[in-house]
């Protein structure tokens, strides 16, 4: 038996048996309301499961993609290296120019065993020439700025002080 | 409660291949396996199912069946596995059916009445076994609402003999407390 603050009456343990007997009683009456014996659901779980169909199928769906990539390259007898040297392997033909023209050529440089390679030359825009108005001195003691003037943006007139 | 030797024979042919006696089994333990799942605090529609799935698990693995273990505990093993896959399905349970219940709070018929126990009692008690920890809720139905021996308790809940005294103990101090609490 417990003690302390576990210490319950006996007659509550009492009482949780007569109440769980009571319930068996009851439980006890009931009869299952069910059908017989289901033949037609153990012929749905023992047959054919859709899981023996499926598991094939894929297997058959995976080879088929697999072949179709093979013959892709084996009937176009092309490699994943392009003929002029650039990455073929896009299905996109715009893609495919780009790359190769961002590669050199080099099918035309090798000669007898030695590898030269021609750098595409490379010119940069020539930078744009800036003049600055010059300074002046008129007669040694002033000097004339040329006078400045600043772009005008919209029409807009009047006085903006106010 | 059928004779255990009477369904040991049935087990024994149909596990032998005589599909047509497994028929005759299920007819013979179906009103069991439908307690079981009331006193395990499913509904009556979800023990009915638990009675299908149970007897369907059973007759799948027929070839499984070993000679002169008892039938009973050997379908109260799958019917407790159907009972927790339903209890994971619904988080809380209703510890007694409500009808069940009802039909309790009802009945006036001796020595039912005469124990003494109130209505709001044995309603409590209801919600006091909803409460339980599944493992103590199994005990109490197995032991206390099936009146089902040690053994096969143990057998139906897959674990050992001492863990059921120790689990019953448990969910008995746990009851008392709650129903302590309500009164």
């Amino acid at each position: 038996m417990m003690s302390g603050e576990d210490q319950i009456p006996e007659q509550e343990y009492d009482k949780v048996l007569k109440g769980l007997s009571r319930i068996a009683v009851q439980i006890e009456r009931r009869k299952y309301p069910g059908h017989a014996w289901p033949a037609l659901r153990v012929h749905e779980r023992t047959g054919p499961r859709l899981i023996w169909f499926a598991i094939p199928a894929a297997a058959a769906m995976a080879a088929a993609l697999l072949l179709a990539v093979v013959l892709r390259f084996a009937g176009q007898g092309t490699s994943p290296i392009g003929p002029q040297g650039g990455v073929a392997t896009s299905s996109s033909a715009d893609v495919s120019h780009s790359l190769a023209l961002m590669v050199p050529d080099m099918s035309e440089s090798l000669e007898a065993g030695e590898l030269k390679m021609e750098l595409p030359s490379i010119s940069l825009p020539a930078a744009p020439s800036l003049s600055l108005p010059s300074a002046e001195i008129t007669d040694g003691m002033t000097l004339s700025l040329p006078s400045l003037s600043l772009p005008s943006y919209g029409e807009k007139s009047g006085n903006n002080d106010s | 409660m059928p004779k255990q030797c009477d369904l040991s024979d049935l087990m024994d042919r149909a596990a032998s291949g005589d599909q047509a006696v497994f028929g005759a089994l299920a007819a013979e333990v179906q009103d069991d396996l439908f307690r079981f799942g009331l006193a395990q605090g499913l509904t009556a529609a979800d023990a009915a199912e638990a009675v299908q799935e149970t007897l369907l698990r059973a007759f799948e693995r027929r070839r499984a069946w070993r000679r002169g273990a008892s039938v009973m505990a050997w379908l109260y093993g799958f019917a407790m596995n159907v009972v927790r896959e339903m209890r994971r399905k619904r988080p809380r349970g209703v510890g007694v059916d409500p009808e069940v219940l009802a039909d309790v709070l009802r009945d006036g018929s001796a020595p039912a009445a005469a124990d003494g126990t109130s209505p709001e009692e044995l309603a409590a008690l209801a919600a006091a076994l909803a409460d339980l920890p599944p493992r103590q809720q199994e005990v109490v139905a197995c032991r206390y609402l099936r009146q089902m021996n040690v053994r096969d308790t143990a057998a139906a809940m897959s674990c050992a003999e001492g863990t059921v005294r120790a689990t019953l103990t448990a969910a008995l101090v746990n009851l008392r407390r709650r129903m302590a609490r309500w009164a």
